[in-house]
């Protein structure tokens, strides 16, 4: 069997290469559309990458990410190129709203855009490339769940700069946006697994005010100092504002679900007043776990990783697969611990290609039909251009 | 983390969110995503009030909320028949594929639930291809949890019924003050147009067009009782609708089915009649088709009653929505109606009396002229004399902008001034030369003379006074009675001046007439003095502009 030829990393983004690629596989396949995953250091090349697939009418769709992962390794060069055979229903909506009262209407009205392409199939997987500045994306899941339910499997991905710095991040042939959502509808698709592998410790604290991702006060005094003591009794490690950025990584939150399952928020900003921001809401009142990284189970989470897969669709071996990877594990483990989690993904799945990109945050179930949620510090894993999958 | 704590953090965190809530929709709703967020059940259903357990293999139960499956949550508010045994029993996991058949669609997707009874009445159902990994005892979790929810379900169900209530008595206030508002703007419109009446027929067109413009009516007829063999109702004015349309349509007030519609009865019964629905009501069967091309769906009709109560005929008002006329606004609307009652009949006594008092006028003028004519017949030197003097009096007294009725009044009183001359032997009055003191005396005496003549005329103004104080003089040097100033009243004042200026005037047997100019120095050459200020100048100005004797 040929094994599939829809994913292709090209180390540099010249013009040439770029218009030969899309040439040879527009004579493959003429209604083809391409999904474009860049590095950060790059994103000088929409507006290039846009103009090829204009020039050769061929429909387009794009974010980008701190960095790509591509033959078990991190690169902040180059780009991955995804082929759809036909493009899919995509659609972009910049500046998703954030006030209750216009959530309401704003998730309705993309609701109404995503229905009338579901009627075809269940198959469906709802691809999101979120921009990871949205601070509201757990609440905008939930009421996006109670609008498509079933009908469509969940699974995304937070672009945007690791330095959470605002960036327009997610483009399409003629626009680049951010603050918002780039939404398509895969389909015939699985959906997507993911894992992480965080340990809860015993000491929770309850979160006594939030709001977004933003957390106030734990335990009814601020957040940081609370945090600082955490830390401190439970890994006699001692964090201040000026390591916070360093130790912040490997000391998320945890929020315990009644599964077994720990939700991770990693705090990624420290304010004056004590208050921490993370990426991804936390619920007024959750009970907070301080989590310590896992010391490296990289073969539980890879092997529940390629297990997920195989349920999803039999082996992944010789398949073309696409992966995100948190980039607050790669900053907790290290980069070469995380390269070797790459790598041996690759080798277990023995997948032909695997196009991915560092995320900053991830939407998936941990188990096949889930209640979608958004986490961190996972890795989300999914087939790419199988059709009978 | 050991178990227990576990269980904690839980409930804590459900039972934070369901205390949250005060409206049972958004309580369930949020209760399900906590449910399906902590253990991983994809769908989730409320079933709240299941019937009576008669031992029925299948329940008729309503699904009051949906999360995670498409094809359920469009059948929200739907009563669903299920099994009993998966809606019945205690808190259980249970693999049971064929519970589930009717809940999973074409696909048989679902084969795991959680059933979580909500106090007896209720329950919960999670739903799952497959069942969840956990090392919880789901089934105990969740026990305090649902003991909570029933009681916040309750409390959410007070809620949402006090704030129904409350949102169904603002909407109903805001209709009623809707109505009773338009029918005030009518009544108030409608009142204006009565103090501006002067004219039946206008009045009635009027009144139609404020309940139609003004208040927004679809249309409004009046139409008039006639004592016909048909007992017919004729309209006489109408607004909203054509007069050819209206035409057409037959209205009675007899005891058939044209009189059975609320026109009629309201002629008959003297009451207002209501038709809430027009296009369906048997008693406006006649005008069912008429309605609905004109858009008249409810209708209201007034009786106009006169001042005995009796109706004489009746004003119908059309409105475009069904049940239009409450009870505030009837009562608003009758007031109009009574009020453009009043109007009729106040401008049919109104012109009843203008009628009666032209026709008395008539006769007394009548009667004036020709007491007129006898005295003039006995001194023909002096005929028209009166006749003049009238004609100028009533120039001065317009010329002083004076009202029309003392005009009149000043004119006839002019046309008889002298009758008292009838007293003064016929030669005397027609003698050449001068007279002698007890001839003069005795002409003196025709102003008392006259006062006796018409003294016991009930004229509407002072003629019988104007007559006898003609002579009355500023400076108190007239005769009879040597009144000065104000004691004379204006308009004698007025006829004393045309008197003289039509004396000196004129030829008398015993002079040539003298002329306008002369006359008009005589009063100029004693103004202030013997003559009103006023009248003089008010004279001198109307033979400058013209004036001429007849």
């Amino acid at each position: 069997m040929t094994p599939p030829n829809t994913l292709r990393y090209l180390p540099t983004i010249e013009e040439r290469l770029l218009d030969e690629q899309l040439a040879s596989w527009q004579a493959e396949k003429p209604e083809m559309g391409v999904l474009v995953l860049l590095p950060e250091a790059e994103r000088e090349a929409v507006p290039r990458i846009q103009q090829a697939c204009t020039r050769r009418g061929i429909p387009l769709a794009g974010a980008i990410f701190p960095a790509l992962t591509e033959g078990g390794a991190f690169r902040t060069q180059g780009v991955w190129l995804l082929r759809f055979d036909e493009m899919p229903y995509t659609a972009l909506y910049p500046d998703l709203p954030r006030e209750p009262g216009k959530i309401q209407a704003a998730l309705d009205a993309i609701a109404a855009d995503l229905k009338p392409h579901l009627r075809d199939t269940h198959d469906t997987t709802l691809f999101m490339l979120f921009d990871a500045m949205v601070p509201n994306i757990a609440t905008l899941l939930d009421e996006l769940y109670l609008r498509l339910a079933n009908r469509v499997r969940y699974m995304g991905a937070n672009a945007g700069s690791e330095s959470f710095k605002p960036i327009p991040c997610l483009f399409d042939g003629s626009r680049i946006i951010q603050n918002g959502v780039l939404a398509m509808l895969l389909k015939p698709h699985q959906g997507a697994v993911l894992e992480h592998g965080y340990l809860a410790p015993a000491q929770m604290l309850t979160a006594t005010s939030t709001e977004g991702n933003h957390i106030m006060q734990i335990d009814w005094r601020p957040a940081f100092e609370v945090y600082q003591e955490m830390a401190r009794a439970q890994y006699g490690v001692e964090i201040t504002r000026e390591n916070f950025y360093e130790y912040g990584v490997h000391f998320p939150f945890g929020i315990v679900r009644a599964n077994g399952m720990t939700l991770v928020r990693i705090p990624v900003a420290l304010e004056e007043d004590g208050s921490l921001f993370c990426v991804g809401e936390v619920p007024p009142n959750a009970l907070l776990a301080l989590l310590k990284a896992p010391a490296v189970d990289s073969a539980q989470t890879i092997g529940a990783l390629t297990e997920g897969l195989e349920e999803l669709g039999g082996s992944p071996a010789g398949q073309e697969l696409l992966l995100f990877y948190c980039a607050g594990r790669r900053l907790h483990l290290g980069i070469d611990a995380a390269q070797n989690e790459l790598q041996l993904f690759a080798q277990r799945t023995q997948a032909s290609r695997i196009a991915g990109a560092l995320s900053l945050g991830e939407i998936g179930g941990t188990t096949r039909w889930d209640y979608p949620l958004f986490h961190n510090a996972t890795l989300v894993a999914s087939y790419w251009g199988r059709k009978d999958t | 983390m050991n178990h227990e704590q576990q269980i904690l953090t839980i409930l804590y965190e459900m039972a934070m969110a369901i205390g949250g809530e005060v409206s049972v929709r958004p309580l369930l709703t949020k209760t399900l995503q906590q449910l399906l967020y902590h253990t991983s059940f994809p769908a989730g259903l409320v079933f709240l009030d299941l019937p009576r357990d008669t031992g029925a293999p299948t329940i008729e139960a309503r699904l009051e909320a949906a999360i995670g499956d498409f094809e359920l949550a469009e059948n929200v508010g739907r009563v669903l028949t299920l099994p009993a045994a998966l809606l019945r029993g205690t808190n259980e996991v249970s693999d049971n594929p064929d519970l589930l058949a009717s809940l999973s669609g074409k696909d048989n997707a679902y084969k795991t639930f959680l059933r979580l009874p909500i106090d007896q009445n209720g329950v919960i159902l999670l739903l799952a291809p497959k069942p969840p990994r956990t090392e919880l005892p789901l089934t105990r979790i969740f026990q305090p949890v649902m003991a909570n929810l029933a009681k916040a379900i309750l409390l959410c169900r007070h809620h949402d019924a006090y704030t129904t209530g409350l949102v169904t008595e603002r909407d109903v206030a805001w209709e009623n003050l809707r109505k009773v508002n338009r029918a005030l703007k009518t009544l108030s419109s409608g009142n204006e147009v009565l103090v501006r009446a002067s004219e039946e027929t206008a009045l009635l067109k009027q009144m139609c067009s404020v309940v139609v413009e003004v208040g927004g009516y679809r249309a409004a007829w009046v139409g008039y009782a006639q004592q016909d063999a048909q007992k017919s109702v004729r309209p006489m004015a109408q607004h909203g609708i054509g007069a050819d349309a209206l035409g057409k349509l037959r209205f009675s007030w007899a005891d058939d089915e044209y009189g059975m519609g609320p026109t009629g009865a309201a002629i008959r019964s003297g009451e207002p009649q209501v038709i809430a629905d027009a296009y369906t009501d048997p008693r406006f069967a006649p005008w069912h088709g008429d309605a609905i091309e004109m858009g008249c769906a409810s209708v209201l009709a007034l009786p106009l009653t006169d001042s005995d109560g009796q109706a004489f005929g009746v004003m119908t008002i059309d409105a475009a929505e069904r049940n239009a006329f409450d009870e505030e606004e009837i009562r608003l609307l009758l007031e109009l109606a009574n009020d453009l009652s009043y109007g009729i009949v106040n401008l049919r006594s109104r012109a009843e009396r203008l009628r009666s008092a032209e026709r008395l006028y008539k006769g007394l003028e009548d009667a004036i002229q020709a007491i007129a004519a006898t005295v003039e017949m006995r001194d023909p030197y002096t005929a028209g004399h009166q006749r003049r003097v009238a004609q100028l009096a009533e120039a001065i007294a317009i010329k002083l902008a004076l009202p029309p009725e003392r005009i009149h009044g000043i004119r006839l009183a002019g046309t008889v001034h002298d009758v008292g001359k009838i007293g003064v032997p016929a030669e005397m009055l027609s003698k050449p030369g001068t007279l002698n003191s007890l001839e003069f005396n005795l002409i003196k005496m025709h102003s008392s003379v006259g006062h006796e003549i018409l003294k016991d005329v009930e004229f509407p103004w002072p003629i019988a006074q104007m007559v006898r104080s003609h002579h009355e003089r500023q400076d108190g040097s007239g005769y009879p009675d040597g009144l000065r100033g104000d004691q004379i009243p204006l308009d004698t004042r007025i006829i004393a001046v045309a008197d003289v200026v039509e004396a000196m005037f004129s030829y008398r047997p015993y002079r040539p007439g003298l002329g306008m100019r002369a006359a008009l120095d005589e009063i100029t050459g004693n103004r202030g003095k013997l003559y009103d200020e006023q009248v003089v100048d008010a004279c001198c100005q109307v033979v400058e502009a013209g004036f001429e004797f007849k």
